[in-house]
């Protein structure tokens, strides 16, 4: 991943809060904070279109759920059909995914795993739709992170939120 | 045999908001503890150790963030798992939550699922209703 410093200064800003998904197709960058949440990042370079979303929990919204972009299924699936409807290409369509931690656990530790069933939930949606595997990834571990995204680029820079670094 | 009951901390200065609490997880098996103050939090926390901490980021006199930061550099309390609750919409305040040793983070108006699947992910205890 690039350094921050190459960013450039003259395009929009965004803050993605959980359960929202960002699509442009203007020059634009997103930043989101992760814990056990996860981000997928969809970008076509060419076209000049990305987007992401931030979901909470793995699987399918339960029926009536008043905000159903919270669930990895509706999000993932929200998300490919709003870029692909502001003029990406599905076949040069890029992928990146980040998040997913068990922030101050031991990995795998905690009944649920929702960090880590956010991951494989994210990675069966890019199989189920044929996209390809992610260009870069930053998932797992144990710290919280600061995801910077811009979507008509692809480029992202991550930043671990590791306790007491601050 | 009863099955042992998690043990709840939150921490908010909103009487309204603490009974939100106490209405959205009266049918979980927890023992909740609410307290207004973050003074309060750092007291209750050593003297009954809870599972689990539900920390609103914004009060008055000690902020959430000045709270988690205690915490964790008390021997006794330092591995309570914290949830940040947040009511910001942008990035820098948990980011500094993070960088403090919160685990996790929900926004209000806080959602049931997904609230009961952080507690779930960061105890090991599966709360009745939480994801299967």
């Amino acid at each position: 991943m690039s350094s921050p410093v190459d960013m450039q200064t003259d395009i929009g800003e965004a803050y993605l809060m959980p359960g929202a998904v960002h699509v442009s197709s203007v020059p634009v960058r997103c930043t989101t904070i992760l814990g056990s949440c996860v981000a997928l990042c969809l970008f076509d370079v060419a076209a000049g279109v990305g987007g992401l979303n931030h979901f909470l929990l793995p699987g399918a919204a339960p029926a009536r759920d008043p905000e159903p972009l919270r669930w990895s299924d509706d999000a993932c699936d929200f998300l490919y059909e709003r870029v692909i409807a502001a003029g990406a290409s599905a076949c040069r369509l890029q992928v990146k995914v980040f998040g997913g931690a068990a922030v101050g656990m031991p990995v795998n530790a905690g009944s649920l795993r929702i960090g880590e069933r956010n991951v494989e939930a994210v990675l069966s949606m890019l199989q189920r739709r044929r996209l390809p595997a992610p260009l870069a990834s930053d998932v797992g571990g144990a710290a919280g992170r600061k995801l910077v995204f811009e979507a008509h680029t692809g480029r992202a820079w991550v930043k671990v939120l590791v306790q007491g670094t601050g | 045999m009863n099955r042992p009951r998690l043990r709840v901390l939150i921490v908010d200065d909103s009487e309204l908001q603490l009974s939100f609490f106490r209405e959205l997880l009266a049918d979980q098996p927890f023992e909740l503890d609410p307290v207004r103050s973050g003074a309060d939090a750092l007291a209750a926390a050593r003297r009954r150790r809870p599972d689990i901490v539900l920390l609103d980021i914004e009060m008055p006199q000690m902020s959430g963030l000045e709270v988690v930061q205690a915490l964790r550099r008390d021997p006794a309390t330092a591995t309570i798992p914290v949830i940040m609750v947040s009511c910001h919409r942008d990035a820098d305040p948990m980011e500094h939550a993070f960088l403090q040793g919160c685990n996790d983070y929900v926004t209000k108006p806080v959602h049931k699922t997904e609230l009961l699947a952080k507690i779930g992910s960061l105890t090991g205890f599966a709360p009745a209703g939480a994801l299967p």
